[in-house]
This record gives structure tokens, C-alpha cells and sequence, in this order.
């Protein structure tokens, strides 16, 4: 376990967890994953009130944070404040899609510019500001266990891997956070800092209160045709505990009966 | 009756260690390599010394009707299959076209390619009657990458990754998991990276780029991500993944 320093002077061994784009998919799962696994885990979303993230702060402890990460303010008083209250974070993940409601389905020619502008800055400018905020605190990490000094994931999507009809602010805005994921993993893993760009090439099916899995739009999972993101987290929780000598920078998760 | 964990290709580097640390999860391992007896009964017997069962065979992967073989007396002997690691190498070092015989050629196609194809052909039917499998392959930057004097083993791990993703569109659905792991950078590995070396170079690499540095990817490491590709619930699979060191340049920026 790695030794963050707490501002107090009082040193702690739990390491910090930071979750940027909060819900009740992978980053609820990642929550209780890492907290189970005796991290300190912050939420941050820009309605930290949603339903999903109280459960999260009630069973588990995780701190809620309001952020629109798409502010360069925001992110960085965001940071500050995990500091602050929990230390400096191990592990930053980007959770962001940053689509907007009504760019879904757009084709090229009737896609509203404003709402391009806004899903990117949603999605890849935020993911900018996120893995800067992350790397200036994790270059003053000492190297834990692993030899890391912090592991910063960034979620992705199919989109990421090619271009789907009426879909092309998505589009851009995943492969930006692609092309930013690929850069900033040969500029900071020699530094210490691990980075993994993780495309879900599927729906994403989360527990209902039912107890069935189900994706909005997808409908009921059925037989484990859609990812489950508690199993995604566990390839999260991984991908921070590889050791330097071999980590990975790219995993696409998909279901077994996926097409791709 | 233990699992089987079947290694094709297990010296000292990744093979055997793999081997090893799935027998410490409760597999029989099953080694295998072409030669050198005694380098694979001192695998078998580390094995054992951590009270891991485990089997050796001397295989050529070359040889008519070797890995099928192989994998019947396996299933009749020892247990179900359930994880097959194929981690034989074809790399033959840098040599330029004029330099690359034909024959070498087809041996790195032999070893790349076909025998990974057979090794498949042999155990997709037995693990698509039992509903799950996992075959991890291991691979190479030229995998992606074709570099200069790498004519033969470019093109021989050029079409293990193509088989790979063929035999995902197949069987995945059918609960065999198959995953491509291009190892892309130096592994810590004396029976391949030190021979290829000799002893003096490979010291000095390991004093210069491994030991403390971590600049040489473990076996040890490499065998931790296999044993979590492999317990991967079918919901979220990985298919492919590209593993190396923190300070090393990744194939896309050679």
C-alpha cells in the first residue's frame, strides 16, 4: 500500500482513490471495489447529489464532490479539495462520456455545432484538465509497492476504436482522449505514472434495484451479453496494481458474445 | 482432479513462470518445451517444492501430430484442459532479406502461426463441449510491427495475431476466451533473451536496464496479468493488450 502524505502532518497508509464523472455504472462499481479494497475514495460529478453517489458516500464512505470538469478552475479547486480532505491521490480515473442530450443519433449534416463544441470539451478537454491535475500531484508521489507513483485511467468507448455513422462528435471526442491517453502514457510512465486507456466496446449493463442488470437503451442484460461494470472495475483495480516492469496501456473490455 | 494449465513453449522466462503460478492457484501444470530434460525437471520439481503438482513433456511443435498428441494424453491422463498458454517464440534475430532463407521462413510460420492453429484445432472442440476455456498467446511487437530483418518472425506473429482474432469470432461466444499479449520490450528471460545474448551481454543488460531499474519486464509481473486475463469474468473480456515497462518506448513510436 502506498504512503500518501496527509497535509495535517499525519501520515497515511490508505491510499486515495479519485473518481471524476460519477454514476451508477463503472465509477459506483470502481467505488466500492477500491473501498473494499481499503483505499479512501472520492466521487466527483457535477450533480454530486445523485441518488447513485449518496449510496455510495452512506455504505461505503466515499466523499462526494461537485465538479464540472470541463472548467480548468473547477478541476483544479476539485483536486485541492481531495487533497485537502483525503491526500493525494494513487489512482485518478476519468469516467466522463460528455455527450450531450441532444448530439445522440445527429447526422453530419444536422449535428448543432454548439452541442460538438460542448460534448468535446465534456469529454477530451476535461480529460486534459483531469490528467494534468493528476500528474503534477502524482509526480510528488513516492513509488509504492509496485514502483508506481500513481496510475491514471481513462474510460472509453467503441468510438474510440472507429468511426460510427451519426455519431461524429462522439467520434472525435474519443479518439481525442485516445490520442491524449497515448501521449501522456510516453511522457509520464518513464516518470513513474502509470496510464491505460480502457475502451468498454459494449453496453454497459449496471444492477438494478431488481437485482437484474440493464443499460438504458440496450434493455435487460441476458446471460452476460452486456459488460457488468463490477467486473470492470476489477480490471481497473488491476491495471493499478501491475507492477512497473510490465504494465499495459490500451485493454479493450467487451462480453464474450460481443461482435467486433 | 485439478484443472490443467498446458504451457507450449516453457523455459525459464515467461512459460515456466506462468506455469508456476497457476499451479499456486490450484492447476496441475502441464510443461512443455523441445529440449533440455533437465532445464524442465528443475521447473517440474520447483513446482512441486511450492506442493504444486505438475508434469513435463519434451515436445517439438514442429513434429507431425506432436501437440495433438500432446493434448489427448493430457485430457486422458491428467485432467480437463481448461487454460492454454502457447508461448513459443519464433524470433531468429535481425537478418536482411537476401540473408532470410526459405527455410527459416516457413519455421517461423510453423512456430508463429500453424502451430498455434493446431493447438487450437485440438482443444476448441474439448472446450466448447465443457462451455469455457482460456488460451492466452503470447506475442511480440512484430505482431504489430513490421522492423527491419524481421521478415520471417514479423510475418509469423503477424498471422498469430490475425488467428487469434479469427478464433475469437468463432469461439468466443461459445466460452472460450482467447487473448493476444504482445510483449512488446526485453523480457527477463535467460533461456530465450540470455541465449540469444550470450551469458556476458545478458548480464550486462540486466545490471544496465533490469534488476532495480525494472527496465526489463519479470516473468513473475507478466504471470500476474496472465492470472487475472484468465480469471476474467465473461461479462467484460480483454482480447488483446500490448505489456511493457514503464521506461520503455512503446512499438507505436519506434
Amino acid at each position: 500500500m502506498t504512503q500518501s502524505d496527509d497535509p495535517s502532518g499525519q501520515p497515511s497508509m490508505q491510499e486515495v482513490a479519485l473518481i471524476i464523472g460519477g454514476g451508477p455504472g463503472i465509477s459506483s462499481s470502481c467505488a466500492r471495489l477500491f473501498s473494499e479494497s481499503g483505499m479512501r475514495v472520492a466521487v466527483a460529478a457535477r450533480d454530486p447529489d445523485k441518488p447513485a453517489l449518496q449510496v455510495l458516500e452512506k455504505a461505503h464512505g466515499a466523499r462526494r464532490f461537485a465538479c464540472d470538469a470541463s472548467d480548468p478552475a473547477a478541476v483544479e479547486e476539485l483536486f485541492q479539495g481531495v487533497v485537502r480532505e483525503l491526500g493525494a491521490p494513487t489512482l485518478v480515473v476519468h469516467n466522463i462520456d460528455g455527450r450531450v442530450a441532444g448530439i445522440f443519433r445527429k447526422g453530419i449534416t444536422e449535428a448543432d455545432p454548439g452541442m460538438v463544441l460542448e460534448t468535446l470539451r465534456n469529454s477530451a478537454f476535461s480529460a486534459f484538465l483531469v490528467g494534468q491535475q493528476a500528474a503534477r500531484l502524482m509526480r510528488e508521489n513516492p513509488p509504492g509497492a509496485n514502483g508506481a507513483r500513481g496510475t491514471i485511467i481513462f474510460t472509453n468507448a467503441s468510438a474510440a476504436l472507429k468511426g460510427f455513422p451519426t455519431s461524429g462528435a462522439f467520434a472525435m471526442a474519443c479518439q481525442a482522449k485516445s490520442g491524449l491517453a497515448q501521449s501522456m502514457a510516453r511522457e509520464l510512465m518513464p516518470q513513474g505514472i502509470h496510464v491505460a486507456n480502457v475502451p468498454i466496446d459494449a453496453a454497459i449493463g449496471w444492477r438494478q434495484e431488481d437485482g437484474t442488470r440493464a443499460h438504458r437503451l440496450a434493455g435487460t442484460a441476458v446471460d452476460d451479453n452486456m459488460a457488468d461494470p463490477d467486473r470492470i472495475a476489477e480490471t481497473y483495480l488491476q491495471l493499478h496494481r501491475q507492477h512497473r516492469s510490465t504494465w499495459a496501456f490500451e485493454v479493450v473490455l467487451r462480453p464474450w458474445v460481443e461482435r467486433w | 482432479m485439478k484443472p490443467v494449465c498446458l504451457v507450449i513453449g516453457a523455459g525459464a522466462g515467461i512459460g515456466g513462470t506462468v506455469a508456476r503460478r497457476f499451479a499456486q492457484e490450484g492447476y496441475h501444470a502441464c510443461l512443455c518445451r523441445r529440449s533440455d530434460p533437465e532445464g524442465l525437471n528443475r521447473l517440474v520439481d520447483a513446482i512441486k517444492g511450492d506442493g504444486g503438482s505438475a508434469t513435463g513433456f519434451l515436445l517439438d511443435a514442429t513434429a507431425p501430430d506432436s501437440i495433438e498428441a500432446n493434448v489427448a494424453a493430457i485430457e486422458a491422463d491428467i485432467g480437463p484442459i481448461e487454460v492454454v498458454v502457447y508461448n513459443l517464440g519464433a524470433q531468429i534475430g535481425d537478418r536482411a532479406l537476401k540473408d532470410t532463407s526459405a527455410k527459416a521462413f516457413e519455421i517461423g510460420w510453423r512456430l508463429g502461426t500453424f502451430g498455434l492453429f493446431r493447438l487450437a484445432s485440438a482443444v476448441c472442440p474439448l472446450m466448447e463441449a465443457r462451455g469455457k476455456g482460456t488460451i492466452l498467446v503470447t506475442s511480440s511487437t512484430a505482431a504489430v510491427r513490421g522492423n527491419a530483418g524481421q521478415h520471417s518472425h514479423a510475418a509469423a506473429m503477424g498471422g498469430r495475431r490475425m488467428l487469434c482474432q479469427t478464433l475469437n469470432a468463432e469461439f468466443a461466444s461459445k466460452g472460450i476466451h482467447v487473448v493476444h499479449v504482445v510483449i512488446d520490450g526485453a523480457v527477463d528471460a535467460p533461456d530465450t533473451l540470455g541465449k540469444m545474448l550470450g551469458p556476458e551481454r545478458f548480464q550486462q543488460l540486466r545490471e544496465t536496464r533490469g534488476k532495480q531499474h525494472d527496465g526489463l519486464l519479470l516473468p513473475t509481473q507478466i504471470a500476474e496479468t496472465y492470472l487475472h486475463l484468465a480469471s476474467q469474468h465473461r461479462s467484460a473480456w480483454t482480447h488483446e493488450l500490448d505489456l511493457r515497462a514503464f521506461s520503455d518506448r512503446a512499438w507505436w513510436n519506434h
